[in-house]
């Protein structure tokens, strides 16, 4: 299942910073860490990743650095201090819209106390 | 060559300068093209960086940027073992990539870059805004389409031609030569012309007019019609006879400016500002004519010869406000002033002369001749309807824009009398369109224009007292609108071409208090005739002499009158409202009836105005 574009949009901002949490990573390495830790719902293709990464940047939510010691050259991508800020409102709000839409039943009820 | 040495050889020659100034030798290569086949990626790869980055349209190193991360994207790809065909299926579709690409990547670059791209906006804006303006006021143009030189000529051509005065007066002018012969510098207001009995200059004028006996009858016979018949217009509104008694024989007849092709110019040409008003110099010599006369009839014993010559002077007066101009009626000022100044002095030095019928006949010409000096603005209005439909356009119900032509005609106004043609030049051109935005619309100048000419003619209504003491409301608003630029560039037309309307107030109150005075003085000498001296006090006059008692113009308070050797006095307070026994300084004599202290004798003068303070006198 693919997530509809215009869901996305808000999706995929937040998914990148969490996986840029367990430390700086490269283009590629979030396209695939994607893809597999949410099984393809949230694979973003590489025409929307490297945009929103620029984006991100700009807004000062993450940092990237040139790495030219390796095989090849790449862009390492890292959160910022605003970025972990940022990360936190935007977990809330999802908290809060899961609960929302659970309350509907739209998703179901979060277990209660679980092991 | 030793292959380290050459790899560093191709690192160094590859690294941009960016780097080498840092000290990084970094072998990025400088050449994108070099850089994307360096990458020896499959073609199908190939193709889709190199689409992308080009469609982006960055900059040289941005480009190199994105496509060295779309390079490290795909080599990471294929190094996990996907195909190739795969990755670029996964890719998306590349125009969007580089839309977005290119939208992020802008989002990335300096404050400065940022700043430069709204410094950039913003001037296009105000360029846009600028061309807007100036194409809106190149749209529209002036049509003029109301005659209001027609309408002030309507009191002229009303009178019927039997009942016009100037074809006796100019065939007068013309026999007599007065503009050339009685109104030269040796003759005219600083010469023998106006000379009183007494003076050393005095036998001339008595001379001249004794050479000159068939002219005053036929004056007074020119005087007594209604109205002066003369339609007023630009240099070609007259005829050839028209000028030669207007200018003599020696004088070529003025040519009417030929039009140019330039619309301001015909705007200005067209404008009743050019409208020539010849007339009004001779009327003030021929009743200079007429006021010898009566001064000498004086000396001569001849009351009824005073009295005609009296009511032709008011005539005269009469007659010269007949377009209804402020100029004009400022003439018709300076003609009364003279009659009621000669008229005084005759009163004071000669009083028997006339019989008690004729000073009470005079009494009530002097009354009658306060109406002609009511102030009127018609003229003034008309003047600036004019005006305002030559500079703005005319959308037929009342409004309009300012426009190009009429900003010209405008500059034109404004440098009157410099004798040049207005051309606006680069600077002017620049602000043009911003001062045409700023400026009100042709229903908002109409509106307050109107607004402004009510006040005056209410302010008309408010006594001298008040007058000298507080500005008028219309004075308070034109510097209110001085003080601001935007004011007085939004309200230009009022603020440049409003009537310059203090003076002739001012003086309009002053000659009507004179008028005042020379009525309770012929009703004293009256009194005296009867009782055989003059009354304790003016209340004694009422209501058997005089209906009313003026009041004291300068203060409001009742006018003073006090015996001084035996004669009357009659004087109000002056501008320092104190009673000084009836002072008047040097610099006040031969005033009348204009008030000390305005603008800038002594205040602590009196106005004295019976008998008229002057050098004989003294």
């Amino acid at each position: 299942m693919k997530i509809e574009r215009e869901l996305m949009r808000g999706a995929g901002p937040a998914a990148v910073l969490q996986l840029l949490t367990s430390g700086e990573k490269y283009g590629y390495e979030l396209v695939e860490a994607l893809a597999r830790q949410t099984d393809g719902v949230l694979a973003i293709g590489q025409s929307t990743l490297y945009p929103m990464l620029y984006n991100l940047e700009a807004k000062g939510l993450i940092k990237s650095r040139q790495d030219d010691t390796g095989p090849r050259p790449r862009r390492y991508y890292r959160l910022t201090g605003k970025g972990k800020r940022q990360l936190g409102k935007d977990a809330a709000r999802w908290a809060a819209l899961f609960e929302a839409m659970a309350a509907l039943g739209v998703t179901p009820k979060p277990a209660v106390g679980g092991a | 060559m030793n292959p380290t040495s050459a790899s560093r050889l191709h690192r160094i020659v590859t690294t941009p300068m960016s780097d080498l100034l840092v000290g990084r030798v970094t072998g990025r290569p400088i050449k994108l093209d070099r850089l994307i086949e360096q990458a020896d990626l499959p073609e199908v790869a190939d193709a889709l960086v190199r689409d992308v980055v080009k469609r982006t349209r960055l900059w040289r190193n941005e480009k190199i940027a994105v496509a060295t991360e779309l390079i490290a994207h795909f080599r990471d790809g294929l190094d996990a073992g996907r195909e190739a065909d795969d990755l670029v299926e996964t890719f998306g579709d590349p125009a969007t990539a580089a839309k977005l690409i290119r939208r992020a990547k802008k989002r990335n670059r300096s404050f400065i870059w940022h700043g430069l791209k709204w410094c950039r906006r913003v001037v296009l804006g105000v360029f846009a805004i600028y061309f807007l303006a100036w194409a809106w006021l190149m749209t529209g143009s002036p049509n003029p389409s109301v005659d209001y030189l027609a309408q002030m000529n309507a009191p002229a051509l009303a009178v019927p031609e039997d009942d016009r005065a100037w074809p006796l007066y100019r065939e007068l002018l013309i026999e007599h030569e007065l503009m050339t012969r009685f109104n030269s510098e040796e003759v005219g207001s600083a010469g023998w012309g106006m000379a009183r009995p007494g003076e050393p200059a005095w036998p001339e004028l008595v001379n001249w007019l004794a050479e000159h006996e068939s002219l005053i009858p036929a004056l007074r016979e020119a005087a007594a019609k209604p109205g002066l018949g003369l339609e007023v217009g630009f240099a070609d509104a007259y005829t050839e006879r028209d000028w030669l008694a207007l200018n003599g024989p020696d004088k070529a007849v003025p040519v009417r400016n030929a039009m140019s092709g330039n619309a301001a110019d015909r705007l200005a040409a067209e404008s009743i500002i050019g409208v020539l008003l010849p007339q009004l110099s001779p009327m003030r010599t021929m009743a200079r004519v007429v006021a010898g006369d009566m001064r000498l009839a004086a000396t001569q014993n001849d009351g009824e010869r005073v009295v005609a010559n009296f009511r032709s002077l008011l005539g005269i007066a009469q007659q010269s406000r007949e377009t209804p101009t402020l100029i004009n009626q400022l003439v018709a000022y300076s003609i009364v002033t003279m009659a009621m100044r000669d008229l005084a002095d005759i009163l004071d030095q000669h009083a028997d002369t006339l019989s008690d019928a004729q000073w009470t006949e005079l009494a009530h010409e002097v009354a009658a001749a306060k109406t002609t000096l009511a102030l009127d603005f018609s003229g003034e209005r008309k003047w600036f309807l004019d005006t305002v439909q030559r500079i703005y356009s005319d959308d037929g119900n009342g409004g309009g824009q300012v426009t190009f032509d009429g900003l010209q005609f405008m500059a034109q106004l404004q440098s009157a009398g410099s004798g040049n043609r207005v051309v606006i030049d680069p600077a002017m051109a620049v602000g043009l369109p911003a001062a045409a935005a700023i400026m009100a619309s042709r229903a908002d100048i109409l509106a307050e224009h109107d607004r402004l000419m009510n006040l005056l003619d209410l302010d008309t209504q408010r006594p001298l007292w008040e007058v000298l003491r507080q500005p008028s409301e219309v004075n308070l608003q034109l510097r209110a609108w001085h003080g601001s630029y935007r004011d007085k560039l939004r309200y230009a037309p009022l603020v440049t071409l409003m009537p310059a309307f203090d003076a002739p107030h001012r003086k309009s109150k002053q000659v009507q208090a004179g008028a005042d005075a020379l009525a309770v003085a012929i009703a004293l000498e009256l009194y005296r005739r009867k009782h055989g001296g003059y009354p304790q006090d003016l209340a004694t006059l009422v209501p058997r002499y005089v209906p009313t008692l003026p009041i004291d113009a300068s203060t409001g308070q009742p006018l003073l009158y006090r015996l001084v050797d035996g004669r009357p006095l009659l004087y109000g307070r002056g501008l320092d409202g104190d009673d000084d026994g009836g002072l008047v300084s040097e610099q006040a004599i031969d005033l009348w009836p204009h008030m000390p202290g305005w603008p800038e004798s002594p205040e602590d003068d009196d106005w004295v105005l019976f008998p008229p303070p002057s050098t004989q006198s003294e």
